[in-house]
Parts: C-alpha cells; structure tokens; sequence
C-alpha cells in the first residue's frame, strides 16, 4: 500500500509539471497536421454530494488539475492529474446509549477530504464542442474530526487521519473559448472506508464542478 | 507512535493554516495508509471508593481526571456507537502482599452491560461486579471474580495513550461470619456484646465494619450497629492514605431492648467504607424473654436440713457448649448453683436449651430463721427473673390432732391442730400431699383431691398424717388416717374458662358407681355450691361412659378457682381442689378468623390468627352476645402453627348466625373475636373463591378478570386490598364487579403494590378472601425473587408441586431429585407451609418418602392427591407411576373415653399427660395403603396422684371408636408428666381389635421417644398405581394434569417426551401417553384406568421438557373457556445441554386425546434444564444452563393466541437470586417458588429456595 501511495503521488506531480503550447484553435478541426498535442491546467469549483453513498452531507470542493492532451486524432486522449479539497460533515443526536450522562449522546464529524486522482479522458473532437469521459485512480488522504456531548458534557475532540484508495469516473463537456477550454464536470467517486470513526461504509460521492483549464 | 509524534512535530513546525492542511493530508498519507486515532492527553487525578468489594454485587468506582475522550465510531455505517475510554486494572500487590500475578483486566464496557459509564471529560466511572474477569470479552459474559488485592487503575483514550493511577483500588474479600456469641441472648434488661468470630472482617482507617441483625420470619432488619472494637487484625496492601486490616473477630453492643424477644435473627457483617460485600453465612441468634416464675415465688427452707429446692417457670436456659452453664441464685449476696430439667433443644441456638424447672440446694445452717430475697439469673449475664423471689427459712412445726380420722377415696378435707404452722405448709395422708392449706399458725384446714388408696380393709394399717413446713421441718401423727372408697374426680376439659360466655366442660370421673347424681362446683375453699344435675338441665350424662359428666356452666360465673364435687350413688364424695378456673378478662389477642364464614351443611377449614396462642388451645364459637339459652360449640381438629397462628375446622351443624370466637389455652388465658364467623344456610352459602384468571395485572391498569368459585350471587362487589414489597398497604386499587353467576364474578379490578388480597363480597355481608393476585408492570415483569428458607438437603432434577389440605392450608412440596450425580437419587420428600404472603415457613421431611429413589421424575397435585411420574432410579429410567394423598385433619380417629386403673408400683406419675391417636390404614386401602393418618384432637388428662402407705402408680385405660380401614392405631403422648401440648411422641401401636370400641392400657411404660404426630401437610404413602404403569419408561417427561373440556369429574394425566435412556446416554423421545382418572366422593376419591398412547406425536423428540396446561383460569387468551390446551416446552436433544427449542402445543379433547400438535411458532426458551410456568398469557422459563453453568437469568414469551407464542425475551425482574438448574419449580395462586437445583455445572446440587409474585 505505501509503494502505490508513493507511485501515485509522482505520477500526479510529475505529469502536472509537464506542458505544450497549442493555442490559437477555436475548433478541435482547426488543429494543423503534426499537432504535438499540448499540455492543460485549470480549476474548477463546485459541490460535492456524498449522500448517494452516506449520511455525509453536502461540501463545496475545490480541484486544481493539469495534464496533457495527447497529439493523435484531434488530441482525443488526455491524461490529467488533480488535487482536490473538500469538507463535508455527518451529525447525530440523542443517539441512545445507557452508559453516558443522560443516557444518550450527540455528535458531529468533519471529513476533511484531500483528494488526488489521475484520469486518463477520452475527448471526443466535434469541433468547438468537446464531450469527454474519462476514468482513473483516486487517493483520499481524509482526517475525520469527532466532537460530541452527551448531556452538558462536551467529548475532548479525537481525530483519525487516513488515506483510503478510489476511484473517479468524470463525465463532462468541454467549450474551446480563449485559450483553453470552459467546462462543466459531473464525476463519480467511489472510496470505502476502513477508519473506526466512521465504521465500514465509504466515501462515495456524486461531484459537480464547472472551471476553465488553460491549453498551453 | 513514532509516525504520531512525527505528525504533530511537522504540524507545529508550519505557521500557515493552509500548511497544516496541507500537511495534514499529506504527511500521513507518506507515512503510513492507515487509520491513526490522535486524543488528548488523558490524566487520573483520583479513584472513590478506594476499598471495594464486588463478589456479591456490583459496586461503582468513580474516576476523576481529565481528558477522558470518547469517541463516535461506525458513523457512516448504520449503527452509530461510541467508544469509551478503556479502563484497565493492573494488580499491584496481592492480599498478602506479595507482587500482584493477576493479568491485567480491561473492564468490559459493552452498553449491553453499563459496567463502564462516561460522565464528563474529567469523570468516569465502572463497576467492580461478579463475575467481571469475563468469560468471553466480545460479549461479556460472566468469568470469575476479580481477585483480591491493590491495583492500578488505568484510562486509555481511543488513540492508545493511557493514564494510570497507581495503588489507586483495593479489592478485598467479602467478610464470612462464622459464629456469634451469645446465643441464645437477652436484650430485655441490658446492653448486650456480642462477639462475633470468623474472617475478612475489614477495617478501612478507623471505620470498622458495620453489624445487621435481621429477623428471619419477616426479613426485616431490626438492628445495625458499627462494631465497637477488632482483634486478631492483619495490614492489608492499601491505596496511598488509606490503612487496611483484615480481622478475625469483632464486638459489638446491641443496645437494651434492640432486639425484641421471641424472635431469631440472622447476623451479618458489613465492611467498612460502604465496600459493598457482607457476609452470607447463616448466622443466627436468638433472642429469647428474661426468665420467669410460673411456680410459688415464696419458698420455704428448713433450719434444721439441707433443703433443694425446685422452681418451675419459663425460659431458663442451659448453656451446653463450650461449657456447662446454668442460672444462678442469689440469696442475701450468696450464691447458690442450679441444675436444670425439662429441657427443649433451641432451634437456632444448637449450643444451649431452654428449660423449665431449676433446682438448687441450700445446705443447712447457711441463713438464720427469717425471710430473704433473692435472685434467678440466666447465663452468662443473661437477663433476671423479674418477680421478687423470696426464701423463708422456717423451723419444724408440731402436730397435735387431726379430725376427721376418716376421708374418702374422692378427696375431703381434714383440720390439724399444732404451732408453728408455715403459711407454706403441706399436709399428707401417706406421701398423698394436700391440694391446699390455709393456717392462722395454729390451725391449718388441708384439702385432698382424690383418688386415694382406699385402706379401710380389715387388717390395713391406717395412714400416718404429716404436716410438713419444709422437707426436713415437719411433724408427724402416726397411724391416724382411713381411706374409704368412693368416686374420684380426675379432671375438667378445658380446666379453665372464661366467663363471657355459656360453655360445656367436660368431668372426667374414676369409681363412679352409675349415675351420677349431681355435680357441684364452689369458689375454691368456699361452701357455695352451684348445682348440675340432670332435672336442671345443666348436666349430661351418657349411659354408656358413667365416668363422664358433661357441664353446662352459664356465662357470668365469678372468676377464680373453683373446688369440684361429684356424687353418685355411693356415699362417699369425690372432691377435685381448684378443678377448674374461671377467667374473665381475655388476655391474648384473637384478631381473625379466615374464612370469616360457613355454610350450615358444610365443614369449614379456617385459619385462626392472633398472638399468645400455646400449644393447643380449645377453640370455641358461641353465638355473638351469648344471649340466654345459647351454648359454645367447640371447633374440630385444632392444630397449632404457632404462637400467632391455628387452623381447625369448624363442623357442620350450626345454626345461621353471627358467632364469637372464644380460644382458651391450656393455662386458662384466653381471647375473644366477636362476630369472628357467620354461618350462613345451606341454600344461601358463603362465596368461596378458588382460583383468579388472569392472576396478574398490571399495575394502576384496568384489567377485566374472572373469579372462579362458588356461593356467588346477585349483587356481590369485590374488593381490592394490596401491598408494596414491604408489605405495606398500597393504596389506589379499585374494583368493579361487570357480571355474577354462582360460579362466577367478572370484574375490572385496578391492582397497585406488588401483590393484593381479593375479596368477594355477598349482599349478605359473608365474603371470601382469596391470596392472591399479583401486580406487574406494563411489560409484565415480575415483582423480583427472595431467597426463602432452605431445603434440608441439596437436590437437584426434583420435583416441585403445591397442594391444599385444607382450603386455607398450603404447602409446597419437593420430591425425590437427587445430590448432584446421576448415580444418587433421593426418596425423601420434604415440605413447607406457604402464607398468605407467599412466604415459604421452614422445611421439614415428610414421614412418608418414595418407595423408590428418584431424579428427574414429574410431580403434579389433582384435587386431593399427588401423582408422581417416571423419573430415574440411579440406573434406568422407570415406568413407576405413584400417587400420595394430602392427608385432611377431618379424616382422623378420636378417643372418646378414659379410665384409670390402680397399681401399686406400675404406672404414671401424677398430672397432666396429652394423648393423640392416628390410624395405620389397611394395605388395601385406596388411597393411604399402609399409610398413616392425621391424628385426632389432642387429649389432656390429669393423672391423679395415689395415697396408699406403700405408694402406687395410675394406669390409664383410653378408649375410642374404629376408624375406616385401619389396620392398627398408633397412640402418642406427652414424653413426660406436664410437658406442654405439642410435644407428643409415639407411645404404642394398638392392632385394630375389630370391636366396636377400642382400648389402649398405658401402664406408663415405655416412655414416648419415638415418631412425632404426622403434622397439618404431611402426605399418606406413596402407592404405586401397579395397574397403571407408564407404557414407555421416561425421565426429565413433561408431567401435567388436564380437565376434560366436557366433565369437570374426569382429570387426565399427561406424560409427554422425556428420555427412555439414561441421563448420561440419553434416548429422547416425543411420543405423548395419559392417563384417565375420575374424581368423586367430593374430591376424596380418584380412580384411574391406565395409560392410552396419545395418537399425536411432539414434533421432536426431547426431554427435560415443561409440560404446561393452559386453561381459561390461568390464561385469559385461552379461548374457549373450559378448553385446555397442552403446551410442552423446549428441552435437550441430547445432552442436558444441548437445546433443542421447539414448543408444541395441542387441545386436550374429550376423553383425553390430543388433538394434532403444532408448532407454537416462537423461538424457543433459551436455556436448556429449566423451570417453567404457563401463566397470564406468558410462558416463563427460569434459569437453566448457560455459557458457565447455571444461569440467574430467565425468560418470558406471552401468547399470541390459544396456540401461537411470541419470541422469548428477558422476563423484567426475572432474575433468580442464585443460580439454578433442573430445579423444581411450583406455582401456588400468585407465587412462583423455585426450589433446589444446580447451582453451577450440571453435577451439582444445592439447598436454597427463592420465591416471587407474578
């Protein structure tokens, strides 16, 4: 587990140094014979919804990603690395338990999730418009901080740190404007989870995000 | 660690926030892809209480400190939970102070149990339980006791970081208490020290442990004193601060009066600094009233001769063990020792009796001529007669003459003529003493009571005369006296009465030469004779018995002793002195009588409750006021329980009304109840209430329920009277009656408390009071079970069973079982009395024991009877069946006559003897083959002392009628002259003569020593149905009984399942058989036919079943009414431990098939070898084996329909107080009793019972 940590981490970096310049093109058409491909950077911002995979609540999240667009058939494959941030959080209350004051407690958790993914995206080149889906690992280093109460008696917080192996499936719709591209993501991510403070369920989630990545 | 520590460094080193974060994801992720935990830093400042001790219940121990962080665990999961803190407990040193060797315990907080709780970052708090070494640490089931010594408690926060206090917790042994000296004490007059030896008696700093005295008929504690000093103490390792001694002995002073008389208590030792253990051995103490004088307090001593002199009285006590010690008497500062005679054993006080006669010498010369006080006093520092005592030290008197020189054999009285006469001075005709004297000094009147030695043949000396101021003062005319024949008067019954009312003696006569003439009583010493003779009414005589007289003595009569005289057709007078007593002011407390009503055709068992009562009083009922004309009747079989409690029956015959109620013992006190009883006619007769359906309801909850009995009518209310766990009154219950028929009452009664009494009233006012209904909460739960009063021997696999011999009398019952093995089955079968509250009086063995060894045998009660069935003998299971009646205090022989026979050196000592007579039935007799009966009501007779210058003896002749198939009779008698009533043991069996009248001549040898009188719930022998044999031999079966749905007269006797191998190699099955039996002769007869295979089959074979018979009385749900439905329970599949927990349940049909079996659709009790009952709508299953052993825990299921169960769950309050297995279990109206069983491993075996409401 610590040698594909480790592999995964130079991967991203590694490939996030590189860049191409390949301006100038309004349309995916308008690429010249012997395009080298080129190289991307870009942000997006958006929302993270875990809520289809756990009682984790809604987060905004924040991904930087870069990578480059491989030169063959219209630069239809990229490979991206990115880094994301998001916090959502889990409550409970007046969870029963004979052993507290008052017989029962409540409780709050915030997942602080940092997300590292590589994904390999197959664009498809209609022109201005670039339709893409794409597919790869994904690393959620995630420290989960507990506070609660039961009665008038707050608990002292406890946190537990992580790194738990996913996956990222983004689905999305790229605009070649200026120069780069704007573009709106919906991502699929799946990761279980094996911390006691969260039990055995996962850190699956639903994500959206719209940003603009420069083609370089 | 290393990677943790490396974390916060990094983390402390960055100064942006978005560092941190940064560093926070990252860093660990390059360290390690595992989950770490990160708390804060926890610290223990403090443990209280620093002593504890949890072999017996679980005690609390606080942990103060901070940074004690729990953490939510499994948040995404859907089963939210939180983490504790874990609490470690490291032995630091042992109870002798060597280094701790006990692995260290983390303290099982599972919130199944709530050993640990969390009350704040800087509190916590566990329990030091039984049993918390456990067993199994995922599910904390119970292992063994933490062991004793200093420990270091430790707090480990979720990320592995502990706290530790060291030496912080000392655990100590519980204290064990093996004797208390005195025994028996005297509280009455004085502080009083006990010292009580025995081990682990702890003293925390200067606290020393604490002493409870608990009186063991009420459970009360009565008493708890700190202890006032230690010795034979040793250091125990202690926490920092504390000292610690463990001791062996300790005293404590019970201050005056803090203990009341009569009573016995269990002692018990309780640590010091609330430790939470106290002793558990049994204990006892008894302590008994300061002594007192029943004979003459002013005695007279001769100057002239060493004089012993004897005093009688009550509760002289005689120290036996470790040294003999008896009471001592002051005379004027000079002591004087005693020896002591007529001596009872001390039940709880095995060291010491109880007497009733001292004696002591007082040598000549020791004290001049005069009068002196003096002092009795019990050992060792026990308490003192309270009556002033005096000795008058007398010199001899002189005789001159004596007139009449003549006096018949019946008794007269003679004038002596002399000086110096002592008020205290006896005359004597030969050694025949007066029965009084009165002196002026110079002239004394002495009065004989006969029979006297006749001597006035031709040839016969007369008698010298004596006058005697003490034994060695005394002065003699020789050759003065003739005796000539004549009747003698040998006792009245009852010897004393009371004067309230109109009541009937009894004069029993000698030498009456037929018929009596006149009867005369006058105050004693007086000539105011009143009259009883034939012509005025008032006298009874029976031709065929001329030596009794039956008196009518009218109410109204002066009180005081009363002189005797009978005259027949001789001339010669027969005289009895102070022959009976007439009292008026009723001096012992009466305070019920239950039931308080009878019908005028039936025979009515009641209870009789009130204080004083002495063995065994006459019992009478008088109609209320004693109007003129009315007479008191005497009651039936009086048997006496105790001081506070009789039961007897009241015969058919009286006449509707109200009636008082009138006891008198035999010393003459008596008490009175008015309008104790009514007796109603035959065609409006009294309700009487058997059974309450159903016999629980919730607390402060409507309920609908249903009152089976008789005697009902139009316009009965019912009533609710209920108590707490105390036994305190509870208020807020309530009754409505909804519905009447004779049989029936249905109501809605509002039940508060724990249990309630329930009475019916009639519009005539008679009512019936039935014990009881118990009071649950909404989940049904049961009121909790208490230890009762041990078996006298351990058993295991016996037979629990209850049984009415009366209708207000019941007892509990356990048969056969064996000591822990297989191989060692029991015969014997003992007994308890259950009272109105539940509570089981002690154990004793029944007379009559199976013929056979026995385990795992089935037992249940049909009307009169109880039916034992299969069972394993040791070696095989068997097919016995047996069947033993609970014998009735009305079916008895009584003696109906007496006579006295003289012998000059063969018979009794004179005064007071009490007869009984039971019968030995004929071995065909149905019921009782060879068995023995109750005995008839006890028979006091006065044995005459004889005069006759050679001395002689009495013999007595008793006379009564045959009894039904008796084979012999067995006469018992008081051991020896004027012991109490009640003593009475087996004198001479007496071969039926087949005569009309049957006679026993006690020549006054031998002396009783053999079997008691069988008491009230003593069983006849087990006969063994030889024609009704089970068809397959079963052990560990389900034994029930079952009505027939269409005729109340026929019963049916289940056997279901078992195992016809053996318990070790066990053949199961489920095959059912029964058999038919037929009740008549109102409930005295039962005949049977033998088994019939049931043609419907359990679905699995299994044994050490509960068979349960559910009717409509028991459970409400049961549809329709008059259906019984047979369920039979879970059991063993195999092994006793392995479980098989099916339940099946079939209806009961007419002529006793079964119909088909179905499954009862629960999932099965939980426990295999344990006890069961099916009652209001729940089948509860008590204890059995689990994971360790025996089990304390127990289990309910409540019905869903006639046949159809829910899922078991735990039964609230259930929890038995020890753990058992193949116990008995019995159920009497709203008491479940479990007795006996295994207390561990299946081969074990032990004596405790326990007792609960439901």
């Amino acid at each position: 587990m610590l040698r594909l940590c480790a592999v995964l981490v130079a991967a991203v970096l590694g490939l996030s140094a590189v860049a191409a310049a390949d301006r100038g093109a309004s349309s995916t058409d308008e690429l010249p014979p012997g395009d080298r491909g080129a190289g991307v950077i870009g942000v997006k911002v958006g929302a993270l919804l875990p809520q289809p995979f756990s009682p984790l609540g809604a987060s905004w999240l924040v991904v930087v990603e870069g990578g480059y667009l491989l030169p063959f058939h219209h630069r239809l494959i990229g490979i991206v690395g990115s880094v994301g941030v998001t916090m959502p959080t889990v409550s409970g209350s007046a969870v029963s338990d004979p052993r507290v004051s008052g017989g029962s407690f409540d409780y709050q958790q915030q997942s602080q999730q940092f997300l590292l993914g590589l994904t390999v995206v197959g664009h498809i080149p209609l022109g201005r418009l670039v339709p893409y889906v794409g597919v790869g690992p994904r690393a959620l280093v995630v420290r989960t901080v507990s506070t609660g109460q039961a009665g008038d008696s707050p608990f002292p917080g406890n946190s537990e740190l992580s790194v738990e192996p996913g996956v990222g499936v983004p689905v999305g719709l790229g605009i070649l404007l200026g120069p780069g591209r704007l573009g709106v993501e919906l991502q699929l991510l799946y990761a279980p989870t094996h911390q006691r403070s969260t039990g055995p369920g996962s850190f699956g989630s639903m994500a959206i995000a719209a940003g603009y990545s420069f083609v370089l | 660690m290393a990677h943790g520590l490396l974390y916060e460094l990094l983390m402390r080193s960055t100064s942006t926030r978005l560092g941190r974060l940064v560093l926070s994801l990252v860093v660990p992720w390059l360290l390690h892809c595992n989950s770490t935990v990160s708390s804060p830093e926890a610290s223990i400042s403090a443990v209280q209480p620093a002593v504890v001790c949890g072999t017996q219940a679980a005690k609390a121990v606080a942990i103060s400190g901070d940074g004690f962080a729990p953490l939510p665990i499994s948040t995404l999961a859907d089963t939210t939970a939180l983490e504790l803190p874990k609490i470690f407990l490291t032995q630091r040193a042992q109870a002798d102070g060597s280094t701790g060797s006990a692995a260290e315990l983390q303290v099982y907080d599972g919130a199944d149990q709530n050993h640990v709780r969390w009350q704040s970052a800087g509190q916590m708090s566990f329990d030091v339980y039984p049993g918390m070494r456990v067993f199994d640490p995922l599910t904390g089931a119970a292992g063994t006791d933490l062991s004793p010594g200093l420990y270091d408690v430790s707090v480990q926060n979720p990320d592995g970081r502990r706290a530790r206090l060291d030496s912080a917790l000392a655990v100590i042994p519980p204290p064990m208490l093996v004797s208390a000296v005195p025994n028996p004490a005297c509280t009455a007059q004085g502080d009083v020290a006990y010292t009580l030896t025995g081990s682990s008696f702890t003293q925390v700093g200067s606290q020393l442990p604490q002493v409870s005295f608990t009186d063991v008929n009420s459970q009360a504690v009565v008493q708890t004193v700190t202890a006032s000093s230690a010795s034979g103490c040793v250091s125990l390792p202690a926490p920092t601060g504390l000292t610690l001694q463990s001791c062996t002995t300790l005293v404590v002073t019970v201050p005056k009066g803090g203990l009341p008389d009569g009573a016995t208590y269990r002692i018990a030792v309780l640590n010091g600094d609330a430790t939470g253990c106290a002793s558990q051995e049994d204990v006892r103490t008894v302590v008994i009233p300061p002594p007192t004088i029943t004979s003459a307090t002013t005695l007279a001593v001769c100057s002239q001769a060493a004089t012993t002199l004897q005093i009688t009285g009550t509760g002289f006590v005689h120290v036996t063990q470790p040294v003999d010690l008896t009471p001592v008497v002051t005379i004027n500062g000079m002591a004087f020792p005693t020896t002591v005679s007529s001596c009872l054993p001390i039940v709880d006080a095995p060291s010491a009796e109880l007497c009733t006669t001292v004696e002591f010498t007082v040598p000549q010369g020791a004290f001049p001529i005069g009068t002196y006080s003096a002092q009795l006093q019990n050992p060792p520092g026990g308490c003192s007669v309270a009556a002033a005592l005096k000795i008058d030290v007398v010199g001899p008197p002189t005789l001159t003459s004596v007139v009449p020189t003549s006096i018949c054999s019946g008794g007269g009285q003679l004038t002596l003529t002399g000086s110096n006469i002592y008020s205290g001075a006896i005359a004597l005709i030969s050694t025949f003493e007066s029965s009084s004297l009165q002196t002026d000094g110079t002239t004394a009147t002495a009065a004989f009571s006969g029979p006297l030695t006749v001597n006035n043949m031709p040839g016969q000396p007369r008698y010298d005369v004596t006058l005697r101021n003490a034994p060695g003062c005394e002065a003699k005319l020789p050759l003065t006296e003739v005796v000539t024949p004549g009747p003698s008067i040998l006792f009245v019954d009852p010897p004393a009465i009371p004067n309230i009312i109109t009541i009937q003696a009894t004069v029993y006569a000698s030498g009456v030469s037929p018929l009596i003439k006149r009867v005369r009583i006058a105050p004693a010493g007086t000539q105011n004779y009143l009259d009883f003779t034939v012509a005025l009414g008032n006298l009874g005589l029976d031709p065929t018995r001329p030596n009794r007289a039956l008196l009518t003595l009218p109410k109204g009569l002066a009180t005081g002793a009363y002189d005797v005289v009978l005259d027949d057709q001789s001339i010669c007078s027969a005289f009895l002195i102070k022959g009976l007593t007439v009292v008026a002011t009723p001096t012992l407390t009466v305070t019920a009588m239950t039931p308080a009503f009878g019908a005028q055709d039936q025979n009515t068992a009641v209870v009789i409750d009130g204080a004083g009562f002495k063995s065994t009083p006459r019992v009478y009922l008088t109609p209320t006021g004693s109007p003129v004309g009315s007479l008191a009747q005497a009651l039936a079989g009086v048997t006496f329980q105790s001081a506070t409690r009789l039961t007897a029956v009241v015969r058919a015959g009286l006449l509707p009304g109200s009636y008082d109620l009138v006891v008198v013992n035999p010393d003459g006190s008596f008490g009175i109840k008015t309008q104790a009883f009514t007796v109603t006619s035959s065609t409006a007769p009294p309700p009487v209430i058997t059974s309450i359906a159903p016999s629980s309801v919730v607390t402060a909850t409507a309920t609908a329920v249903t009152i089976q009995g008789t005697g009902f009518r139009a316009g009965a209310t019912a009533t609710l009277t209920c108590y707490d766990a105390a036994g305190a009154l509870a208020a807020g219950s309530a009754a409505t009656v909804t519905a009447v028929t004779a049989t029936t009452v249905r109501a809605t009664v509002t039940g508060t408390g724990t249990y309630c009494i329930v009475r019916v009233t009639n519009q005539d006012g008679t009512y019936f009071d039935f014990s009881a209904i118990g009071v649950t909460n909404a989940s049904l739960n049961l009121t909790g079970f208490k230890a009762g009063n041990n078996l006298l021997v351990g058993r295991r696999a016996l037979a629990a069973v209850a049984g009415r011999p009366t209708a207000v009398t019941r007892f509990v019952y356990a048969v056969g079982g064996d000591k822990g093995a297989d191989n060692t089955p029991l015969a014997t079968v003992e007994s308890a009395q259950s009272g109105l509250d539940g509570r089981l009086l002690a154990f004793a063995q029944q007379a009559q024991s199976l013929p056979k060894a026995l385990s795992f045998l089935g037992v249940v009660n049909i009307g009169r009877f109880l039916y034992a069935v299969g069972g394993f003998d040791g070696t095989a299971a068997v097919k016995d069946v047996y069947r033993a009646e609970l014998l009735s205090p009305l079916l008895t022989p009584q003696f109906s006559d007496v006579d006295f026979t003289y012998n000059p050196t063969v018979g009794l000592s004179p005064g007071v003897y009490t007869y009984r007579i039971a019968a030995v039935l004929n071995s065909t007799d149905p019921n009782n083959p060879n068995g023995e009966t109750l005995t008839g009501d006890s028979f006091p007779i006065q044995v005459p002392a004889v005069a006759n210058e050679g001395g002689g003896l009495i013999q007595v002749t008793l006379y009564w009628k045959p009894f039904a198939n008796a084979q012999k009779y067995r006469i018992y008698r008081s051991p020896k002259v004027n012991d109490p009533a009640g003593q009475e043991r087996l004198l001479a069996e007496v071969n039926d003569s087949g005569m009309m009248l049957q006679s026993y001549l006690d020549t006054g040898s031998p002396t009783p020593a053999g079997l008691a009188p069988l008491p009230i719930g003593a069983t006849g022998s087990w006969r063994l149905l030889a024609t009704a044999p089970l068809a397959t031999a079963r052990l560990g079966a389900g034994v029930a009984a079952a009505v027939d749905p269409a005729d109340a007269t026929q019963w049916y006797l289940y056997a279901a399942g078992g195992n016809s191998g053996t318990p070790s190699a066990p053949t199961p099955l489920k095959s059912v058989e029964f058999l038919p039996i037929t009740i008549s002769n109102g409930g005295n007869t039962q005949t049977f036919t033998s088994f019939t295979a049931a043609t419907s089959q359990m679905s699995s074979n299994r044994w050490l079943v509960g068979a349960l018979a559910a009717t409509q009385s028991n459970n409400s749900l049961i549809t329709p009414a008059g259906a019984t439905y047979l369920y039979v329970a879970s059991g063993s599949s195999t092994s006793i431990t392995n479980l098989d927990g099916n339940i099946d349940v079939a209806q009961v049909l007419t002529g006793g098939q079964l119909a088909a079996f179905s499954n009862a659709g629960s999932t099965g009790l939980r426990r295999p070898g344990y006890g069961s009952t099916l009652v209001n709508n729940q089948l509860m299953g008590f204890g059995g084996f689990g994971g360790a052993g025996a089990s304390t825990s127990s289990d309910t299921a409540t019905l869903k329909s006639a046949t159809s169960l829910n899922n078991f769950n735990a039964l609230g309050n259930g929890s038995l107080t020890q753990p058992r297995a193949l116990q008995g279990t019995a159920i009497e109206s709203a008491f479940i009793y479990q007795l006996g069983g295994a207390n561990a491993g299946v081969n074990t075996a032990q004596v405790s019972t326990e007792q609960a409401i439901w």
